[in-house]
């Protein structure tokens, strides 16, 4: 009962200290609940996908063969030991050049909707949910992914104009599915569901040699045996050692590596919070012990009456241990629901980029367990600051025993007349500097976050152009693929009437096997030009060849290792010259040199162009493509059209991450505020007592604050500085990116520390208005 | 007669106390001279230190008026107060208050500088003199944590003259000091009257009382009586004493 009533009045005695850490682990359990929900629920959701569809363990996309061409290598497969089946679904391979007048480029694979074999569910209008029995479609009718919905601004009966090599295609979206296998706008290759008379009357061109830029193919959905314990991988490799099949695909990916891909955006978002997170979470233990240290110095006289009355310093640590853990607990408990409609709100707007419908139910498992272990290490943390409890006597805290806290100057700056204000603050700040160390290293560490998202943001570029340049091995203006060789030299010459052509060789992105795996090869005309090699050297000769870390660790290669790499029917071996780095395909991808390529292969390859005035190069890609339209792919923009996706996740984390950062100054200054300004009230009377008016004592108190958020803004850059590339590797090593050098843009710097320099001004100058009220009768002892 | 400094005009002071009203200073009027050294004794609780910090402008009146140099300066604003303060009035406390991060030179020199009459090397002059004056100089650079007692007030009166003020207020400012220390205090003020520093003096202590030349004696939040004195003079003090202790026992002290 006595435990009970001193617990209330020390929460009523610090009422500000409680909501404090209330708040900042109502912000800790809520973002770390709807971060943990969602990657989770999308986890899940894709893989329950994947299974409701009725996906295998890898898909093989066959192009320029249909099922009766590939009768043998079906039967091949279907006999393989470690198969358990295979479903095979007629397909057409296209290439959409536009969609609604979007620049898309990418490869379709159209397929009959047939639920009985593929059973894709189809999305309400509003994307919430499902339809229960969709409408079979009809000539003319498509159902498209849902990340169109964003990509090409597609909304349910919206006739879309599809462009081909020659001529224009009208369809009408019927509605927009669920691809659990390639429907993240993160993925170029899509599957668009048809109808059966459009499949037929497809293919009927494809026959009769009408056909624009459409081929026949077929999907090969293969289940590993259950038996099997092969991984993917092996799996993969086994099965092309047996039948070659990935050779004979357009592309062949697991189910897990689709996932990757389908949750990248889920992973970069969520990791990055996840790290945002830790740090709130070290602010908050930052706090607690500065507000456990301050209670325990002002609270030291009753602190040694209550023991003189006879309550232990068991009793004691339980009440004071209870006090905090309590806030934490309720901001904890508060988080949890709170969470649902913030987790409502990121799945809205990650359905139509992941593709997948995430539910937006808790995790509750997984947002319980964490939260528990998080309010147990507080706990531990409070239960060994309170061992300064033991120091505390009845006889020396009565006598007022504790330490002056003022004993010490270190950097004695004399007072000036001119700037007292400043000069007064500055002393303050260095006469008890270890109370606001802890306020120069919580504001470090938010610089140093807002810093790291401001540069992401700023290194992405507006429309994500620079970040697109890590999914490039070389540097390159302008991108063209002639499909038609004659228009080669007018072309060059259109380019050069708007730029010098300083440089020019050909490159292009290509399917190969390798050890028996598919995987993405960047084919280079000069390898030199190849950048990012982080060992050994580039793919010289022809027999060479540079693959990613990713791709060494994964098949256990080193330099010097000799690989087989085959295209179609024909293989060659390959001695690996060095390591590169490269996020296409997450990092699963090499490089080899044209000559070495030509061994293999025989795709045509585009010609990468290096202008003297590279700007021209978005201007040059519209001319030509106004020219030459379909005889020509040409790009003066890098990686991908859904890379606004991620520039867009990125803003929005940028925004997030400033606005948690100010709320958090904001209770950081009122809870340090709050312990100062109740220590020096007396000296407020003594200043009053002198002639300071409150207005000259805000100031300097709010100076105070100012100075410490310049010097804590001072260790976040230098923390910027030393981890900011290593963060950056660290979050796009999701992609296949383990080195990254950037350069700091001072802008990107100035704006956080300028922020938080006025947010602890204004906030601190706000705070201290108390002042006013501090008559100099406070000094009066009558 | 002395020319008027300060005059109290009918103040009173109540406070709400759980919404019964206390009022401490009950239609105080009285006026203090120019060059006196006044002392305000009472018993305890009678408010005499509300009496000094109502007067001074440290603490609101509940009604009445205050003129300073015949101007009035009770209910006058922030700004105008720190102006009075800052030039005008000069505050020693019972309590040694001190801003503990501040050297004891700094604890001088911070008030002058906010004297904007004079600049920074006139004020630092003066505070070394007056360091000098109360015998703490050898001390300018210790905190005031790293003094004695002594020493410390001392320091603060040679900080509540730096602006050479036209009143100095003091709050039994021997209260907290041993004997020694005490008698070096109003010895120090008692010189500083000699020149001519108008003093307003609370206290209770009789000894601290005799450096006075005029007696007003607080009961029930009114003035309940007045004695005036010829200037102290150490061999008088026994006398004096006496004369103060009759006095106080006509009011019943």
């Amino acid at each position: 009962m006595d435990i009970i009533t001193i617990l209330k009045a020390n929460i009523r005695h610090q009422k500000s200290s409680f909501i404090g850490i209330f708040i900042l682990m109502f912000i800790v359990s809520l973002s770390m609940t709807a971060v943990l929900t969602v990657s989770i629920n999308s986890k899940k959701s894709d893989e329950e996908a994947l299974k409701y569809v009725g996906f295998g363990d890898m898909l093989v996309m066959m192009d320029n063969m249909g099922q009766e061409e590939g009768k043998e290598l079906i039967q091949k497969v279907q006999e393989h030991d470690q198969v358990e089946k295979v479903q095979v679904i007629p397909a057409i391979c296209a290439n959409f050049k536009e969609i609604n007048g979007e620049r898309n480029g990418s490869s379709v694979m159209l397929e009959q909707y047939q639920p009985e074999k593929l059973n894709f569910r189809i999305f309400h209008e509003n994307g919430t949910g499902y339809i229960e029995n969709p409408k079979a479609l009809k000539a003319g009718e498509m159902y498209v992914p849902i990340c169109y919905s964003t990509s090409y601004h597609c909304k349910v009966g919206d006739t879309i104009t599809v462009k081909l090599m020659k001529h224009t295609e009208n369809y009408t979206v019927k509605g927009f599915f669920e691809d659990p296998f390639m429907g993240s706008s993160m993925m170029g290759i899509k599957t668009v569901l048809i109808s059966d008379d459009d499949m037929k009357s497809m293919q009927k061109s494809i026959q009769e040699g009408n056909a624009d830029s459409i081929s026949e193919g077929m999907l090969l959905n293969i289940f590993q045996k259950k038996s099997s314990n092969l991984s993917y991988l092996k799996f993969q490799q086994e099965l092309n050692k047996d039948t070659g099949v990935s050779g004979y695909a357009w592309i062949s990916m697991g189910t897990s590596q689709a996932m990757g891909y389908m949750l990248i955006l889920v992973r970069i978002f969520s990791g990055s919070l996840l790290v945002f997170i830790a740090l709130l979470l070290i602010i908050t233990l930052i706090i607690m012990n500065h507000s456990i240290g301050s209670s325990i110095e002002m609270e030291y006289v009753n602190l040694g009456i209550l023991k003189a009355v006879g309550v232990t310093q068991g009793k004691l640590k339980i009440i004071l241990m209870l006090q905090y853990l309590l806030g934490a607990l309720a901001g904890a408990v508060l988080g949890i629901p709170v969470a649902i409609p913030v987790i409502r709100i990121v799945n809205q707007i990650t359905t139509p980029v992941v593709g997948i419908l995430t539910p937006n139910h808790l995790a509750l498992g997984a947002c319980f367990m964490a939260l528990a272990g998080v309010l147990v290490f507080l706990m531990l943390f409070i239960w060994l600051k309170l061992r300064k409890l033991k120091e505390i006597t009845p006889v020396r805290a009565i006598c007022g025993g504790k330490e002056d806290i003022y004993f010490s100057s270190r950097v004695e700056l004399p007072i000036r007349k001119k700037g007292i204000s400043f000069w007064l603050a500055f002393r303050q700040l260095t006469s008890n500097g270890k109370k606001y160390i802890s306020v120069g290293v919580i504001t470090g560490l938010l610089v140093f976050f807002m810093i790291m998202m401001g540069h992401m943001d700023n290194w992405m570029g507006e429309d994500g152009s620079e970040f697109s340049r890590i999914f490039d091995a070389t540097e390159y203006d302008l991108w063209v693929h002639c499909y038609n060789e004659e228009i080669q030299g007018e072309v060059e010459n259109t380019i050069q009437s708007y730029s010098e052509i300083e440089k020019k060789y050909q490159i292009q992105n290509v399917y190969l096997m390798m050890d028996g795996c598919q995987m993405m090869c960047f084919v280079c005309e000069a390898p030199e030009e190849i950048g990012s090699v982080l060992e050994g050297r580039t793919c010289r000769y022809d027999n060479e060849i540079l693959v990613t870390e990713f791709v060494a660790k994964d098949l256990n290669l080193q330099i010097g290792d000799t690989v087989t790499v085959a295209a179609n029917d024909k293989s060659e071996e390959y001695i690996i010259s060095g390591i590169y780095q490269c996020a296409n395909d997450m990092g699963s991808n090499f490089a080899m040199s044209k000559a070495g390529y030509l061994h293999i292969g025989n795709q045509s390859l585009g010609e990468a162009y290096c202008l003297k005035n590279g700007e021209k190069a978005k201007e040059i890609a519209e001319k030509l493509n106004e020219v030459y339209g379909t005889e020509l792919m040409v790009t003066a923009e890098r990686g991908f059209n859904e890379m606004s996706s991620i520039v867009s996740a990125v803003k929005a984390l940028s925004v997030l991450v400033y606005v948690i950062a100010i709320i958090f100054a904001l209770v950081v200054i009122s809870l340090v505020c709050g312990k100062i300004f109740a220590k020096e009230r007396q000296d407020y009377g003594i200043y009053k007592a002198m002639g300071f008016t409150a207005r000259n004592l805000r100031l300097q108190f709010a100076l105070r604050f100012m100075i410490v958020s310049l010097l804590g803004s001072g260790l976040g850059v230098i923390l910027t500085l030393l981890l900011m590339n290593q963060c950056f590797a660290w979050l796009l090593s999701y992609v296949g990116i383990s080195h990254i050098e950037t350069e700091i843009v001072w802008m990107s710097v100035l704006v956080p520390i300028g922020m938080m320099t006025v947010v602890f001004f204004l906030f601190s100058y706000w705070k201290a208005g108390k002042i006013k009220k501090v008559q100099p009768r406070v000094l009066i002892s009558e | 007669m002395s020319e008027i400094l300060l005059s109290a005009k009918d103040v009173c002071k109540s406070f709400a106390n759980n919404g019964e009203q206390n009022h401490i200073l009950n239609h105080v009027s009285f006026d203090l001279y120019q060059g006196d050294f006044t002392v305000i004794m009472g018993a305890s609780g009678a408010g005499k230190s509300t009496l000094l910090y109502s007067i001074s402008g440290m603490d609101s009146i509940t009604a009445g008026e205050i003129f300073y140099k015949g101007k009035k300066i009770s209910g006058c604003g922030e700004k105008e107060m720190s102006r009075l303060r800052t030039e005008e009035f000069g505050f020693v406390f019972q309590q040694i208050h001190l801003v503990s991060n501040l050297t004891l030179m700094e604890n001088v020199t911070v008030p002058g500088f906010m004297n904007k009459k004079k600049n920074a090397g006139e004020v630092k002059e003066r505070a070394l003199q007056l360091l000098e004056k109360v015998n703490v100089l050898h001390a300018k650079d210790r905190l005031p944590a790293q003094v004695s007692g002594g020493e410390a007030q001392r320091a603060a009166i040679a900080r509540a003259v730096i602006a050479e003020p036209g009143l100095l207020f003091a709050d039994e400012p021997t209260g907290a000091l041993n004997r020694k220390n005490t008698e070096d205090v109003l010895d120090l003020m008692t010189e500083m009257n000699r020149e001519g520093q108008s003093i307003l003096m609370v206290t209770h202590d009789v000894r601290a009382a005799l450096r006075a030349d005029r007696l007003l004696y607080l009961e029930d939040g009114k003035i309940g009586g007045e004695m005036k004195l010829p200037p102290y003079t150490p061999e008088e003090a026994r006398n004096r004493e006496t004369q103060i202790n009759a006095w106080l026992a006509s009011m019943e002290w």
